[in-house]
């Protein structure tokens, strides 16, 4: 298998049986919550509703049978979607499903050639009619996953829909905003910064996304978010500020003390479908996300559903790795 | 835990920027011991620790959490495709990168690339392919990137490539060579960056850093 596309492996007895008991404890821990469990299979089809959305350019492709276009899933975000509006269209909202498998990207390399790239996910995904809810139970669903790691951890909390707000009245346009969100996506804090000072230093809201770009910590933000929401009383942005005040508060609560929470303005998921909140955890040393997520109600429509749907994805690969190191 | 948090592993670059970097950091007020005389590729100084590696690695490094954070020219770090917070443009080591071609063949090229036509054929030599495919993208119908290790202005003078891709800080080495720019690519220069995790987890000693390195601070790293 390796030697037709090369990053793809086969997991040998000591990491299968970490993996095994990984997913065992997650399932635990989304069952007690009150997520159900679905499997979703491993060959998509890539024309679908809603396949603009996501990966669009890591989708491994291949001819099938019948001559049609198939491929290997990138995501299983937009499986789930489509199952919650098909086949679970009856269940009860709110509806809480998790999955775990493996998902394959096209990675580009070095040089000239694009390798395989085979990533073990366990996904959670709420869909239901109200927006809030939806993320708070992600978000919910996130943390508690996040317990399962010892020490060293941090998430990060992030406002698609705020940034967007702030940039807009910062006065960006349609392709100065795009501009803007790929240097973030890029993680290119330089050049994202350079055009906000641009601005200059008298226009107040690219001043406060410059403030809450990084990934500062919950007292500084709550500080900056209610300054934001007092700047811009009466409007849709200060309602969007409390609302990203009163998440990270929670997400506070609902840590424990287990780990940090940060709020990063500045955070962009590399799949193009969030529109609201976003979040990332990261380990100690490890520069990856653990886990990453968020609300992306822009799917839903592209799938032709009213509903809201959050989820999220943790990345087993590195909590294997973090097993190994006893973290976990 | 406290003094965990505000220790940071930085990876400097070995060869021409090293020197650089490290009077960069001398003069923010960080103590780095760097010898230049000695071989030793880890060095301590104060809550910093110093790795000594090959530019090309340093986004590798700092990636993959050997660092928290790295100074690397932004032509490594395009190159390299690694996942890492690009956080200051520290002024120092500027470069050009150019596509240039024979002098008697750059009019010609330079007709076409102007008038925002594209090549039908180059065959280009390189040590960045990355930064090349993507230049070439648009540029030209059929590009054949050649990766070299060392030396691309050689192979136009013997007729392995059409082209080249490669970095300029003054333009002699490519004129000795019969070599002239038909265009520039990009403009490089040394980078601070840093590892997704310690950006935040490191938020503190990362802001420091970029505070006292330059005016700029403060945008990247966090407040604790």
């Amino acid at each position: 298998m390796s030697e037709f596309l090369e990053g793809i492996s086969c997991l040998l007895p000591p990491e299968a049986m970490l993996l095994r008991r990984l997913e065992a404890r997650l399932a635990a821990v989304m069952e007690g919550l009150g997520f159900m469990e679905v499997r979703l299979p491993m060959v998509i089809d890539p024309a679908g509703p809603g396949s603009d959305e996501g990966t669009v350019e890591s989708k491994i492709k291949f001819a099938a049978p019948d001559g049609s276009i198939a491929a290997l899933r990138s995501d299983m975000t937009l499986q789930a979607a489509r199952l919650s509006v098909r086949e679970l269209a009856s269940f009860a909202r709110p509806l809480p499903i998790f999955y775990s498998g493996e998902v394959f990207r096209k990675a580009r390399n070095k040089g000239a050639s694009y390798l395989a790239r085979q990533d073990m996910h366990m996904g959670a995904e709420v869909f239901s009619n109200s927006p809030s809810e939806s993320g708070v139970m992600a978000l919910t669903a996130a943390i508690d996953a996040c317990k399962t790691v010892k020490s060293g951890l941090q998430l990060r909390i992030g406002d698609i829909a705020l940034l967007d707000g702030l940039a807009r009245t910062a006065g960006m346009d349609g392709r100065q905003l795009q501009s803007f969100k790929e240097a973030l996506l890029s993680k290119d804090i330089y050049r994202a910064s350079s055009a906000l000072r641009a601005m200059g230093g008298e226009n107040r809201a690219a001043k406060t996304i410059l403030e809450l770009m990084p990934a500062n910590d919950a007292k500084v933000t709550t500080k900056l978010l209610d300054e934001l929401a007092k700047d811009f009383s009466g409007t849709d942005l200060a309602v969007k500020a409390q609302d990203a005040s009163g998440l990270v508060g929670k997400a506070i609560v609902l840590s424990g003390g287990k780990f940090a929470v940060a709020f990063e303005l500045g955070l962009i998921r590399p799949l193009s479908y969030y529109s609201g909140l976003v979040f990332e955890a990261y380990a100690e040393g490890v520069g990856v996300p653990v886990l990453g997520g968020g609300q992306y109600d822009g799917l839903m429509r592209a799938i032709g559903s009213k509903e809201s749907g959050s989820g999220f994805a943790m990345d087993l690969g590195v909590m294997l790795r973090l097993m190994e190191e006893g973290a976990v | 835990m406290e003094e965990e948090a505000s220790m940071i592993t930085v990876a400097l670059p070995a060869g021409r920027m090293l020197e650089e970097a490290a009077r960069a950091l001398g003069l923010a007020g960080y103590d780095c011991p760097y010898d230049k005389d000695s071989r030793k590729l880890i060095f301590d100084g104060g809550n910093v620790r110093y790795l000594i590696a090959r530019p090309s690695d340093v986004p590798v490094y700092v990636a993959r959490g050997a660092a928290d954070v790295g100074i690397v020219g932004k032509d490594g770090l395009s190159e390299s495709g690694e996942q890492v917070y690009e956080l200051m443009d520290l002024g120092f080591g500027r470069c050009r990168f150019v596509l240039a071609a024979p002098e008697d063949d750059v009019p010609a090229l330079k007709e076409v690339l102007d008038a925002g036509g594209m090549l039908a054929k180059l065959r280009i030599a390189t040590k960045f392919p990355s930064i090349t495919r993507d230049y070439a993208t648009g540029k030209v119908i059929r590009p054949e990137i050649i990766v070299l290790k060392g030396a691309v202005e050689l192979a136009p003078a013997i007729g392995l490539a059409d082209a080249i891709v490669d970095i300029v800080e003054s333009g002699k080495t490519l004129a000795v060579n019969g070599l002239a720019i038909v265009e520039q690519i990009s403009e490089s220069s040394a980078r601070l960056i840093a590892n997704r995790s310690s950006y935040g987890i490191k938020a503190k000693p990362i802001a420091d850093l970029m505070e006292r390195m330059g005016a700029s601070g403060r945008t990247g790293g966090g407040i604790r």
